[in-house]
């Protein structure tokens, strides 16, 4: 027989299989929709009953009769409102626990007894934090907001204390008039050559000076030393106003011994400089007793911004990952029960005694579930997207590549479970094994980078994990393919195709 | 040239020896009944001339070939009906026909008519939209062999085909194997109904992964019991012990045994030696006596041959 004859029957096998693997699919309408329908219902009710905000933890406060916290706690709870209800207080740390395991509370909050104490013998007081959660990440949430509260409320005690510091050193502003004058007596003395006159009233903006310094040191000293110490300090204005004071003391002492010498042009020098410096402290001091306290003690906030388009909702972030996670899911269910289904109908027989040949073979099913896959999966991205709202920012074209390779992968990692798997049960197990490694390890919940180097490994099994990377940064990152988790997929898809061809090979050999 | 020959084949599985020196030729343009009870081998001596199984030795050609070697253009000359029809439930049963025709590689020119001629042939042409996974037992087992039939294979391999079938079928499916004989196809037909035998041109009679006999139907029958067989009855009731035994004593007397009507007797042709019994009794004055020639059935056939062969290892009671 010619060689065109011989690929002519082959291709007539493929498109045979081709066909037979359509049928077969199409003739299950109801499976179809569930495959399209029922994982877009379930994405759709995801993303209506998710709520981005967790409910307020419900927290019951405990402040030991006496202490400054009693009188506050209402006040630190409002301004933690997205994470915590204020649910009272009481002084009773047993009643709270109590009220706490029977489920009235979510949370208690214990302040210590006696915080003032602790920290002036060098320690930080600690606020107790008790809850019931066993969800790790509510676990984590509420250590998170417990944080959050504690900073919150170290703050809140920081910007009160500099207030106090602001409102204190306010009167000064009289003192920096009078130093202010004195420095225009001095400089009027010199205009007229009355070095006596000069000398005089150098006097005396030395003594106003030194004044200013004193009144400005005893004023300001916890604040300065507060925003001093505070991370991330402005160089507090208070502390470069002292810093400055006491240049500008060493200043007027040389105009003094300038003025004994008569050297009149060189005082009018100093002069002019001694009034840039006074001038400077009166802005730095104008600066600490004008900023607000919450700024200085919190000067830095942060701005997160995503690349592409950050405000993706909750289904957004999940949509592309599921789309992923059912595509491959469609490819694995599907190759893994081809051949242990012909091999119970029968069929495997009819191929062993007949001229069908692996190759043929293994394409008409590959194209048949592809056909399928592609419908599919092109009917999900577009419900994802156009009922769904989720974005599409990259290139269509590179989603097809995607949802292509990875389909192609899991169909190849399908044959490969349908041709070790001797029943029809072992093969859904072992699809069912993929599906959950898949939830934990492919990216779906938790990035891969979180994972311990071992454990990524069985992450770089599944083709969902190369798929779900892609296809975030392309539907919602906007960014093209990234090449080499794109030729990681091409490599995985020919390896599976390689084992799969090898595997039908030696399933349709003589025994 | 011989469309099968087999020569010492053997198969084992493990420490099993399931074909044990096999010896067969199956001559073009006919019917070899392979006829053996459960277990005897017949599928795996099915499967290795199919070049599925491979032997562990001796010599097995089909169409000239071994089967282990065949290209896939040989393997278009054989058609295959497996013991269990290979079908797809979801598939009509013109499609499941569609289906094997493209394996087979039948072009699209020709290939609607071959079709529509196997569904009539097989007598579902009114069914063929019918889901296969829908069609009764019956229908199924003739889809299965219009599958076979695809290719228009020179030989055709079909394991027990009627395994199952009703009486009716049964005597159907045989109709469409002699007609495919008359058309010219060689046909290897493995079965557990002896009676089937009949049918065949040639019958090999498996036991224990061995061939006891291949013979012709009626050659089979007189191998089995060593020649013909007549029924003697005595009008008068019954024959003395003196009688039978002097009746077995006559030279074309090959044995006798009693049966509730009379005596039994394998002489060496029926048509001469039923005058010469006749005569013995007559002088014995045993009064008026009716001879009738026995055509025992195919079970007995295959008891006798089974006990001949080796009564312990093909599980026949003595």
């Amino acid at each position: 027989m010619s060689a065109g004859a011989a690929t002519l029957r082959r291709s007539a096998q493929t498109f045979g299989f081709l066909r037979k693997e359509a049928i077969d699919v199409g003739r299950q309408p109801r499976l179809v929709l569930m495959l399209v329908v029922g994982p877009f219902l379930i994405l759709l009710a995801f993303g209506l009953g998710y709520r981005r905000s967790p409910d307020p933890y419900r927290t019951l406060f405990v402040t030991p009769a006496g202490t400054l916290f009693a009188s506050q706690v209402q006040n630190y709870a409002q301004e933690l409102g997205k994470y915590v209800r204020f649910a009272g207080t009481t002084e009773d740390a047993a009643g709270a626990e109590s009220r706490l395991r029977r489920g009235d509370v979510d949370v208690v909050v214990e302040f210590p007894a006696d915080p003032l104490g602790t920290v002036l013998s060098g320690h930080q007081a600690s606020v107790g934090v008790l809850h019931t959660r066993l969800d790790p990440v509510e676990q984590t949430a509420i250590d998170f907001a417990a944080r959050l509260a504690v900073d919150s409320i170290n703050s809140q005690i920081l910007a009160s204390i500099v207030t106090q510091g602001q409102q204190a050193a306010r009167p000064l502003g009289d003192v920096f008039s009078t130093a202010t004058a004195a420095v225009h007596s001095v400089d009027s003395a010199v205009a007229a050559a009355d070095q006596a006159g000069a000398v005089l009233a150098a006097k005396d903006l030395r003594a106003q000076v030194g004044q200013l310094r004193s009144v400005l040191e005893r004023t300001m000293g916890i604040a300065g030393q507060l925003v001093d110490t505070a991370p991330g300090s402005l160089a507090g204005p208070a502390s470069t106003a002292s810093t400055t004071l006491g240049q500008l003391e060493d200043k007027v002492a040389a105009l003094q011994s300038t003025l004994s010498g008569g050297a009149l042009d060189t005082a009018r020098q100093q002069l002019a400089d001694i009034d840039k410096t006074m001038t400077t402290v009166h802005e730095n001091f104008d600066a600490f007793t004008t900023v607000q306290a919450d700024v200085l003690v919190r000067p830095f906030v942060s701005q997160v911004t995503a690349v592409g388009d950050g405000d993706n909702t909750i289904t957004d972030f999940y949509a592309p990952a599921a789309v992923v996670l059912l595509v491959q899911q469609f490819g694995v269910a599907f190759g893994a029960v081809t051949f242990v289904r012909e091999r119970s109908l029968g069929t495997v027989e009819m191929y062993r005694a007949g001229p069908v040949s692996a190759g043929p073979l293994l394409l008409g099913k590959y194209l048949g579930y592809f056909v399928i896959g592609g419908v599919v999966a092109a009917l999900l991205v577009t419900l994802v997207v156009q009922l769904l709202g989720v974005p599409l920012h990259g290139d269509p074209a590179a989603v097809t590549v995607v949802l292509g390779l990875v389909l192609l992968a899991s169909v190849g990692l399908g044959f490969m479970i349908s041709l070790m798997s001797r029943t029809d049960t072992q093969a859904v197990q072992y699809s069912m094994i993929v599906l959950l490694a898949s939830l934990f390890f492919s990216g779906f919940f938790l990035a891969v980078e979180r994972l311990a180097y071992p454990a990524r490994i069985i992450s770089w099994l599944l083709p969902a994990t190369f798929g779900i990377t892609l296809l975030r940064d392309v539907m919602l990152r906007g960014i093209s393919l990234r090449p080499s988790t794109t030729l990681a997929l091409c490599a995985y898809t020919v390896v599976v195709v390689l084992l799969s061809y090898l595997g039908t090979r030696r399933l349709l050999a003589a025994r | 040239m011989d469309v099968v020959t087999c020569h010492h084949l053997v198969r084992t599985f493990g420490s099993q020896t399931v074909l044990d020196g096999v010896d067969l030729t199956v001559a073009p343009g006919t019917i070899l009944g392979l006829i053996g009870p459960s277990g005897c081998g017949k599928t795996t001596l099915v499967r290795t001339l199919l070049g599925i199984i491979e032997p562990t030795s001796g010599d097995v050609r089909v169409l000239g070939t071994p089967p282990t070697k065949f290209s896939s253009a040989q393997r278009t000359h054989i058609g295959y009906m497996p013991q269990a029809p290979a079908l797809f439930p979801n598939l009509s049963i013109h499609n499941n026909l569609r289906f094997a025709a493209s394996l087979y590689g039948v072009r699209r020119r020709g290939r609607r008519r071959r079709l529509n001629q196997l569904l009539d042939f097989v007598g579902l042409a009114d069914d063929r939209r019918k889901l296969a996974g829908a069609a009764s037992g019956g229908m199924q087992r003739r889809l299965a062999l219009a599958q076979a039939l695809v290719p228009d294979p020179e030989l055709v391999v079909l394991d027990e085909p009627t395994a199952g079938v009703d009486p009716i079928l049964r005597a159907r499916f045989w109709s469409y194997f002699r007609d495919l004989r008359h058309a010219g196809r060689t046909l290897v037909v493995s079965t557990q109904y002896v009676g089937e035998a009949v049918d065949c041109d040639v019958v090999a009679v498996m036991c224990a992964g061995r061939i006891v006999a291949v013979e012709a139907p009626e050659a089979l029958r007189r191998r089995a019991f060593g020649g013909d067989i007549v029924e003697l009855s005595a009008e008068r009731g019954w024959f003395t012990r003196e009688e039978v035994d002097k009746l077995a004593t006559e030279p074309y007397v090959i044995s006798t045994y009693r049966t509730a009507d009379g005596v039994r007797m394998v002489v060496e042709d029926a048509a001469t030696d039923t005058p010469r019994l006749l005569g013995v009794l007559q002088n014995a004055d045993v009064g008026p006596v009716t001879v009738n020639q026995i055509t025992p059935d195919y079970d007995e056939v295959f008891v006798a041959i089974m006990r001949e062969a080796d009564a312990a290892s093909c599980a026949v009671p003595a």
